[in-house]
């Protein structure tokens, strides 16, 4: 019976792998072929001809390495902050009663409702008015306060039991200390979550930095991506091949991040 | 002592004041071009009050937008729940190998761009050149005509984001699993349960939280589609898979009237924080999943 | 006393210093002017070379190109301007939406050109509505820079096997177009024999051929009358017959991908595809172009570009400058030469250009051949045309509600609607948006 539940699980992670993996392995290869073997008929799939033809053309055709160090800079800064402001912000909620706590709670969750594009005016007159416009401090500070973060954190710690604050509390540890030698050590496995959230939000940034950046050295990887988009026709040749090196950065952060998913170790510590 | 009344506020200090400065205070901004005709050609404006709002229910399409959003929403929800949560337990089943590099497979979709991820499925479900469609003809089936018709379009438009958020929403999920105590999990094998009962007496009320989140996530995340239907089928059939933001869109970038998009923002927004909100109470009263 | 003059020797000595200093930097100072700019692909590397060139002969000025994506071109656009800082310079495919925020170049004309400014505006109008803003607010608003016809391509290969010869000066007619199509697709030449670009612009070219117009000289919508409902039903027909791919219209797939890989043998699009089939790996065949096929009227839709400056710019001479130096004969001559594209300038046209590769010289000889015996062209420029898509509350209209008429081209192809009905829809739209637009200007 466990053989079976075995072969079983296994045969099926392969099929679902299949499904989601295998465009994503269509497009990879796409990305070394000529832009009229894209929608070839019928459709090429294993062949040999291959070329790297694309991908120098492509990054040739603009400042990429440039692109490349706008996003890493405000990506890992966001991250950083991401982190410390959503863990801060998300034991709050989770773990104090105090009032507006739900009602501070609502409106964070609801600034995700709003749809960003009819707020762009406005965003981008505060972003001048505060001197942000064309900088990477635009670009990291606002973005870093997600409320998927925040809703993420605070989910997380509700389920942490509240006894090992009440037992530090009782043994004199401040609030402080409370946070930053009990909560954040038990929170590796949500610090790791958002983590590779926040890389992938803000790798993946279009409609931000389009509000922020008028100068073309300030360019994330996502907009220079944009400019593939022609009025009449999409440049695929450049655009698959960039797309293909954009992501691996993300799967590189994905990989590494992957061992701090590690089952709770607080399981004992109530005992 | 008395600090200790502080001490959430401090802790919420940070990003809140974030959320103040460059979300909520424009909000409030755009909520007031609401109330304004805005010309197309960015001339003066005109103060109206709540005229923009009434127009909306004069604007052909929106409120039908509007449906169609809900039931997408409704049907998607669902759907994104059940798979990622099934990727999620399968990739940290102890019977499955290498479950730290498949996980990254499944993750990837949620990593494309809106018109990458509408280029694949456009060429997977093209009626004439598409891969499944090749698949059928040498299969010696009929062609499915997956996006030439509302029907077929609007289900294929579940399934595609299901694909492309499963595996986010995985991780969440996994995430969540992985801090289920393990003792329980053992106490439960010595009383003899099975693996279903394992299952539904201790992951999923464990899971509770990390389920309301991902489905309110999901909700929302569903009822603000945009990229992909916009690319991939363009709104169409017709209008059949236009959902509430590209009816926005529209207003505000090809109609060019910013004081009525501005408008049907705020509407929407208003509704999907209701929703968000009923979720929340809902689940609270124990009366949602298990 | 010696001490006190010391000092103000010194204190003199100092400002002096420090004056000529501030003239050095002034004079070294630099003007940035912002370029907010689209592109296709091809003309990104001409247009940066254009601006070195620029920059090499006006070493105090700068100018930053700001290349946005096209499809969020008007939202990055639209923010700048009402964020309160527009760029200096842009481009852009009409006047109408800026018309309030233009920069109106004419005191600048006469002396960097030499001409009056009505000489100048004759060379340059009948290809967009400079012409107009000139009549009625006797301003320059924008300069049109270079214009792309509608072109309608077709597979050399396909053609070959199926046994047809494409015209090259006499178009065909609608009857002769449609046998040529049955013969494709009966031969197994191709599956389809003609893709269409999904757009409003692109098919109501159709429209006109049919000796229809979307609005009258009264402001009345006439979309339905019988010339429009016979273009819809000649279009509709295709769809009936199978030679044309429904994905395009009723799906969203570009209708280039059917022409880029064989499936279909017959393209309707426009010159500006042409340096993008010029480059090797964009399709494996070869292909030509063919005058575009008339009913009625021999009616040759162009789709111009003007760059325009921003009343809001604090070099506006410097702004008018470059603005008048692109759009220069040498320059512009350049510009076209290395894309294909057509000089929106009268002169120029007459004169011809020489595209430098025999080649693309064969097939702008057939597009400009095409276009002069068309009717857009050099102040054959017909009413309806200007009437309907450049000036005037008709055209904003136009160019503000389109999407309602993809819609009912849409609806009468799946056939939910008939072609009657769903050009009947359009007017009925069209006629409530121009009567809110007039009572909301009052």
């Amino acid at each position: 019976m466990k053989k079976f539940k075995f072969i079983f699980l296994n045969v099926l992670t392969y099929v679902l792998l299949f499904v989601f993996f295998f465009p994503i392995f269509w497009l990879v290869l796409s990305s070394f072929r000529p832009a009229y073997d894209l929608y070839a008929y019928p459709p090429k799939l294993f062949t040999t001809d291959l070329t790297f033809e694309n991908y120098v053309n492509a990054w040739t055709s603009g400042d990429f390495p440039i692109y490349f160090l706008n996003s890493a800079i405000v990506t890992i800064s966001a991250t950083i902050l991401t982190i410390a402001i959503s863990m801060m912000a998300g034991f709050a909620l989770a773990k104090y009663k105090f009032f507006g706590g739900n009602a501070i709670f609502w409106t964070i969750l609801a600034t995700l409702m709003l749809p960003l594009q009819v707020i762009m005016v406005p965003i981008f007159i505060v972003l001048k008015d505060f001197h942000m416009l064309n900088s990477y401090l635009g670009l990291i500070i606002p973005p870093a306060a997600t409320p998927t973060g925040i809703f993420l954190v605070r989910q997380y710690l509700v389920s942490l039991p509240n006894e090992l604050i009440e037992f530090a509390r009782i043994d004199g540890a401040s609030e402080w200390r409370i946070f930053w030698s009990i909560i954040l050590p038990l929170s590796t496995p949500v610090i790791a979550t958002l983590s590779i959230f926040s890389v992938l939000w803000r790798w993946n940034d279009f409609l931000w930095p389009l509000i922020v950046i008028s100068n073309e050295k300030l360019y994330t990887v996502q907009l220079a991506l944009g400019m593939f988009s022609g009025q009449h026709t999409i440049n695929w040749s450049g655009l698959l091949p960039m797309t293909v090196l954009s992501m691996i950065p993300i799967v590189i952060v994905f990989i590494a991040f992957q061992r701090l998913f590690i089952k709770g170790i607080y399981a004992g510590s109530v005992k | 002592m008395k600090t200790k009344r502080f001490i959430p506020y401090i802790f919420i200090a940070p990003a809140f004041s974030i959320f103040l400065i460059f979300i909520i205070y424009p909000g409030i901004l755009g909520f007031i071009i609401s109330m304004y005709r805005t010309p197309y050609s960015f001339g003066p404006s005109v103060f109206i009050g709540l005229g923009n709002y009434f127009s909306i229910f004069k604007t052909t399409g929106f409120l039908e937008a509007l449906l169609r959003t809900f039931l997408f929403s409704l049907l998607v929800v669902p759907t994104i729940y059940f798979s990622s949560l099934g990727l999620a337990l399968l990739m940290t089943s102890p019977s499955v190998k290498a479950k730290s590099v498949l996980r990254v497979f499944f993750f990837l979709p949620s990593v494309l761009s809106g018109v990458i991820t509408a280029l694949i499925w456009d060429w997977m479900l093209n009626y004439d050149f598409g891969f499944l469609n090749n698949l059928f003809t040498i299969l010696g089936m009929r062609n499915i005509p997956f996006l030439l018709n509302p029907m077929d379009a609007f289900l294929s438009l579940v399934l595609i984001m299901a694909w492309a958020v499963s595996g986010f929403f995985m991780v969440i999920f996994i995430a969540g699993i992985q801090s289920i105590p393990q003792e329980l999990y053992e106490a439960a094998e010595i009383d003899g349960a099975s693996t279903f009962e394992k299952f539904a007496f201790i992951t999923l009320p464990m899971l509770k939280p990390t389920s309301i989140l991902v489905i309110i996530l999901s909700t929302i995340q569903s009822m603000q589609l945009f990229d992909i239907p916009f690319v991939l089928t363009g709104g169409g059939p017709g209008e059949t898979t236009t959902f509430a933001v590209e009816k926005v869109y529209n207003t505000a970038f090809i109609n060019l009237n910013m004081g009525l998009a501005s408008a049907m923002s705020f509407v929407l927004f208003v509704i999907f924080l209701v929703i968000g909100l009923t979720q929340f109470k809902v689940s609270r009263e124990g009366q949602f999943l298990a | 006393m010696f001490k006190e003059v010391f000092v103000v020797k010194k204190v003199f000595v100092v400002l002096s210093v420090l004056l000529v200093g501030l003239m050095f930097v002034s004079f070294a100072q630099q003007i940035t002017l912002t370029f907010a700019y689209f592109t296709d692909g091809p003309d990104l590397p001409v247009i940066q070379s254009l601006i070195a060139q620029y920059q090499q002969l006006h070493p105090d000025i700068k100018i930053n190109l700001l290349n946005i994506p096209y499809s969020d071109y008007a939202q990055k656009l639209s923010t700048m301007i009402q964020g309160g800082t527009p760029p200096d310079i842009a481009r852009a495919g009409d006047i109408i939406p800026y018309q309030d925020v233009a920069l109106n170049i004419a005191p600048y004309i006469p002396s960097y050109t030499g001409e009056s400014v009505d000489e100048w505006v004759k060379n340059h109008s009948g290809f967009t509505s400079m012409e107009y803003w000139y009549d009625t607010r006797n301003e320059v608003l924008g300069i049109p820079w270079d214009a792309g016809a509608h072109a309608l391509f077709y597979n050399k290969d396909e053609f070959e096997k199926a046994g047809i010869t494409a015209p090259s000066t006499t178009p065909w007619t609608w009857d002769q177009w449609e046998s040529a199509m049955e013969k494709i697709v009966n031969s197994g030449a191709a599956k389809y024999a003609l893709t269409y670009e999904k757009t409003s612009y692109r098919w109501s070219n159709l429209l006109y051929q049919a000796g229809g117009e979307i609005w009258n000289k009264d402001g009345q919508c006439v979309i339905n009358n019988e010339n429009g409902v016979r273009a819809l039903s000649f279009f509709v027909s295709l769809f009936r017959k199978n030679f044309i791919p429904e994905s395009v219209w009723i799906g969203n797939t570009p209708a280039f991908s059917y022409f880029q890989n064989g499936l279909a043998a017959m393209f309707y699009s426009g010159t500006w595809m042409i340096p993008e089939l010029m480059q090797k790996g964009t399709v494996n065949f070869n292909w030509g172009v063919m005058p575009l096929p008339m009913d009625k009227v021999n009616a040759v839709m162009t789709g111009p570009k003007v760059i325009l400056g921003f009343k809001s710019t604090k070099y506006p001479k410097q702004v008018a400058d470059f603005m008048l130096w692109l759009t220069s004969k040498p320059i512009l001559t350049q510009w076209c030469q290395q894309l294909g594209a057509i000089p929106a300038n009268h002169n120029l046209l007459e004169e011809g250009i020489d595209y430098g590769n025999p080649n693309l010289n064969s097939v702008m000889k057939i597009i400009l051949t095409d276009l002069n015996n068309g009717t857009q062209i050099q102040g054959n420029w017909p009413a309806n045309f200007e009437r309907d898509w450049i000036v005037g509350d008709t055209a904003v209209i136009t160019q503000t509600y389109y999407p309602r008429l993809v819609q009912d081209i849409v609806n009468a192809i799946s056939g939910t609607m008939t072609p009657q009905q769903a050009l009947n829809d359009v007017a009925k739209y069209f006629n409530e948006q121009m009567a809110n637009l007039k009572a909301s200007s009052k």
